[in-house]
């Protein structure tokens, strides 16, 4: 089985060699080069350039408001979901099937359906002629960060929810017939059997540092956002660590595309998701053999 | 209770339906401000027509080249997933039956691939591309989706194999069969709809991606997540530039075949979404 194992895993291993090992030791050279500035060697003064500039600090800040944002909001979002699920007598599998449509919808596509245009039009029609309250300021950013963490966990939510479920299909029936034998409603049934297997579960436990994570990598909500205020660059209270790069990259503030500064940013944000990943292996391995 | 349902299938459902419906420049607001954007202190209101019409979705299906933009994507995902298949079953395979040496290794590279920042991989993957003539082209981004596909795929079926009862292999040994007999023969077919689940599940993963297609396709391989946006206009413009009907309308078309095939999976999506750590 050994030398077969071996020969079977090869593909794999030829594949993260070229997608992933080479990119990244790639990435590690650019950002101790001065690409395009001739290419020679200048140690680490890509990252004190990086550390220097406020915007970039701004930057971190703002992902990390956005992802703890995010998380929380998703994983509150998902498990109320799956408590409402759980209650269904009937047609169940209609109101799953609705509540997992965000997620079929491209998160460029959660930008724009969540955007000041599309849905708030509405409420802001209704709140404005019906109400005669005056406009939302949508440019407010106590107004349109929520909503780009909201539209984040609206996109999210159905994920985090479906794992939810999955605990709690998990657990014998015996112990709600048991608990509502005793008078207790499905609500407190819910909070005192339910919830805490929820929260309780590795796998849940799993569930919430990737969903952190992918917001620590959230680019699109953030991308559609800064294209509706017209924050073209870098540094705007929009940009989270890729919007920021990617502003740095397509709208540089000089004509040179500071690349090596990128990949330095790119590698601060490696050095982040490895630790992450880290994090999840050690979860993963608690919850499977690997 | 039935309530808290409706408010929760509101909240996720009314986003969509008003994208659909803006797709088709269905709006209250001419009821009170009259048609189009209008600024408020410099925030812009949209207001569409009162009455449906279809002409948004007929121009999306021709503005863009939509057609092309689905052809595409569908090209891209479809050659990406079978290279991630050819690597990820027999991989999937291993993972789930032995243990060997470097495996943790391998499922600490998968698990920083599923968490890596884009553009770790694309700024040296665009300098390559461009160098080597990958840019804008099917088999550049197929490649470079591996990234996105290939930790799903190895874990998802990786899942799936280890479902498959320890006795049923021993059964097949002792019956003499040899190590390729059992894997063709026997776990292969016996995780068939595994397979065919996690397919579909890389296939809306990479349908839905955004950021790397932006950066590394041009007008050849234009994919849709990417078209929807090109209605916006060039950089930061702000809606003024927004051709707002237009996006809306290829956002609702982009949306309802990943919904099609959300639906068809649904049963696995909880372990592709948590990489298999959830049955």
């Amino acid at each position: 089985m050994d030398r077969t194992a071996y020969l079977l895993i090869l593909p794999l291993v030829a594949i993260l060699a070229a997608v992933e090992v080479y990119p990244l030791a790639e990435s590690v050279y650019l950002s101790l080069t001065n690409y395009g500035g001739g290419g020679a060697f200048v140690g680490l003064a890509n990252f004190a350039t990086l550390f220097s500039q406020s915007s970039f600090w701004t930057a971190i800040s703002t992902s990390v408001l956005y992802s703890s944002g995010s998380a929380a909001l998703s994983t509150a979002i998902g498990i109320l979901a799956a408590y409402l699920l759980t209650q269904v007598r009937k047609g169940r599998g209609y109101f799953e099937a609705i509540f997992l449509m965000p997620l079929a919808a491209a998160p460029i596509v959660a930008g724009v359906v969540w955007a000041p245009a599309a849905v708030w039009d509405d409420i802001d029609t209704f709140w404005h002629y019906i109400l005669h309250q005056p406009f939302f300021n949508i440019l407010s950013y106590h107004l349109y960060f929520p909503i780009m963490i909201l539209s984040d966990s609206w996109e999210w939510a159905p994920m985090m929810m479906l794992v939810a479920l999955s605990i709690l299909a998990s657990i014998p029936k015996s112990v709600y017939e048991a608990s509502e034998a005793f008078g207790a409603s499905r609500w407190k049934t819910f909070t005192s059997v339910g919830l805490p297997a929820i929260l309780n579960s590795p796998v849940f436990h799993f569930m919430i540092v990737i969903r952190f994570i992918d917001a620590m990598r959230a680019f699109e909500i953030p991308f559609a956002w800064s294209g509706w205020l017209a924050y073209s660059q870098p540094g705007a209270p929009t940009d989270t660590l890729s919007l920021y790069l990617f502003k740095l990259l397509l709208n540089p503030e000089t004509d040179v595309i500071p690349l090596p500064l990128i990949s330095a940013a790119a590698l601060v944000l490696l050095a982040v998701t490895m630790a992450a990943a880290l994090v999840l292996f050690r979860l993963m391995r608690g919850l499977r053999k690997i | 209770m039935y309530v808290g349902l409706l408010l929760a299938s509101l909240f996720a459902f009314w986003p969509i339906m008003i994208m659909a419906f803006e797709g088709a420049d269905i709006d209250l607001g001419p009821l009170f401000s009259g048609k189009g954007i209008s600024y408020v202190s410099g925030v812009p209101y949209y207001s569409g027509g009162f009455f449906p019409t279809w002409a948004n979705y007929r121009d999306a299906l021709a503005w863009g080249d939509f057609p092309k933009l689905v052809l595409n994507s569908t090209s891209i995902a479809l050659l990406s997933i079978a290279i991630a298949l050819a690597a990820g079953i027999p991989a999937g395979y291993v993972l789930a039956r032995s243990k060997l040496k470097g495996m943790g290794a391998i499922g600490f590279l998968l698990l920083a691939l599923r968490t890596v920042s884009p553009f770790a991989i694309v700024l040296p993957l665009y300098l390559l591309y461009v160098n080597v003539g990958l840019f804008d082209t099917t088999l550049g981004m197929s490649l470079a989706y591996l990234v996105i596909d290939v930790p799903v795929v190895v874990w998802m079926l990786s899942g799936f194999f280890s479902e498959v009862p320890g006795t049923v292999y021993e059964a097949a040994e002792s019956a003499g069969a040899t190590e390729r007999q059992i894997f063709w023969r026997i776990a292969v077919p016996s995780v068939a709809v595994g397979i065919a689940a996690t397919a579909i599940f890389a296939f809306i993963l990479i349908w839905n991606e955004f950021l790397m297609a932006s950066l590394l396709t041009g007008a050849a391989t234009k994919t849709v997540s990417v078209g929807v946006w090109s209605g916006v206009g060039e950089g930061f413009g702000g809606l003024k530039s927004a051709n707002w009907d237009a996006i809306n309308a290829a956002g609702a078309l982009a949306f309802f075949p990943a919904f099609a095939m959300i639906l068809v999976v649904r049963r696995y999506l909880a372990k592709g979404f948590s990489l298999a750590t959830a049955s």
